[in-house]
C-alpha cells in the first residue's frame, strides 16, 4: 500500500521501508534527506518546514500515483517532516518498492524531483546572521502569476 | 438563488453595463504560507470580491490593501488544486497564495 504522512515528530527512517514491502518485490530504495549545515559556504543553524496540509498531503499521493504509472514499482511511501529541524534531522523520506533495483532508484529520484517542485511546502533557513524562506524552483509558466 | 444572480450578470453584459457586476459581491478564503503569510502578516483572510473575479483580481485587492505581495512570484491553489491567476472565483473557495515550494 501506498501512503503519504506529514509530522511534527522526528520520523523514523526504516518504518518507511518496512510499511511498504511486498513479497513479490526485490528492492526497495529509499531516500533518507536530512538538513545540511553548510549550503553555498553559509551556515545553517535550523530549518522550519511549513506546510499547507491538505493539498501536499494530496500532492504527495499524486506523485505516488504519478510514479506507478511510469515506472516498475509496486508501492511508494512518503513522509515529510515539519516545523523546527536541527542539522542532520530527517525532513523526508521517499521509500519505492520494486520488482528490481532500476526502476526503484529511477522512481524515487523522479519522486524527489517532482516534491520539491510541485508539493506545498515551504522551508525557512535560520542562519547565524539572519534568515530566509528558501526560493523554491521556477514553477510552470502556466501556474505562475505573469504580473508579479 | 446562484441561477438567478448568473442571469443578472448575462443581462449586464448585453446591456453593456459592466459596471454593475461590482454590485454583485462574494466572499472567498485566502491562506497564506511562509513568504506570503509574513507579507500578509496573517495566515488566512476573509475578502469581499466582485462576482466572477479572478486570482489575479484577488492579488489587486489585497495590495490596495497594502499587503506587500507584488514583490514575489506567486503561485495559486483554489480548492487545493494548482490554478492559473486566470481562474475565476467563486463564493466560499479556498483559495491560497504563495510563493514556489521548497520542501524535500
Amino acid at each position: 500500500m501506498d501512503f503519504a504522512e506529514s509530522t511534527f515528530e522526528p520520523i523514523d527512517v526504516g518504518s518507511v521501508a518496512r510499511k511498504i514491502v511486498p513479497p513479490e518485490c526485490g528492492a526497495t530504495v529509499t531516500l533518507d534527506g536530512y538538513v545540511r549545515r553548510f549550503t553555498k559556504g553559509r551556515e545553517t543553524l535550523h530549518l522550519v518546514y511549513e506546510a499547507y496540509e491538505p493539498m501536499a498531503l494530496k500532492e504527495m499521493a499524486k506523485l505516488a500515483e504519478r510514479a506507478k504509472s511510469q515506472f516498475e514499482i509496486a508501492n511508494v511511501g512518503i513522509v515529510h517532516r515539519l516545523g523546527k529541524l536541527e542539522i542532520g534531522e530527517t525532513s523526508v523520506v521517499i521509500s519505492v518498492a520494486a520488482p528490481h533495483r532500476k526502476a526503484a532508484f529511477e522512481a524515487c529520484e523522479w519522486i524527489i524531483r517532482e516534491l520539491k517542485r510541485t508539493v506545498p511546502i515551504w522551508k525557512k533557513e535560520i542562519y547565524a546572521d539572519g534568515e530566509t524562506w528558501a526560493s523554491g524552483e521556477e514553477p510552470d509558466t502556466n501556474i505562475s502569476n505573469s504580473k508579479s | 438563488m446562484r441561477q438567478h444572480a448568473i442571469r443578472i450578470i448575462k443581462v449586464g453584459i448585453i446591456q453593456g453595463q459592466a459596471d454593475s457586476l461590482s454590485y454583485i459581491k462574494m466572499t472567498v478564503r485566502v491562506l497564506f504560507f511562509g513568504a506570503t503569510a509574513e507579507a500578509a502578516n496573517a495566515r488566512e483572510i476573509e475578502i469581499s470580491l466582485a462576482s466572477q473575479s479572478t486570482a489575479a483580481d484577488l492579488i489587486d485587492e489585497l495590495s490596495a490593501t497594502n499587503i506587500a505581495l507584488r514583490n514575489y512570484k506567486l503561485l495559486f491553489s483554489v480548492n487545493q488544486e494548482y490554478a492559473p491567476p486566470s481562474t475565476i472565483l467563486n463564493q466560499d473557495d479556498e483559495v491560497a497564495v504563495f510563493t514556489p515550494v521548497s520542501g524535500g
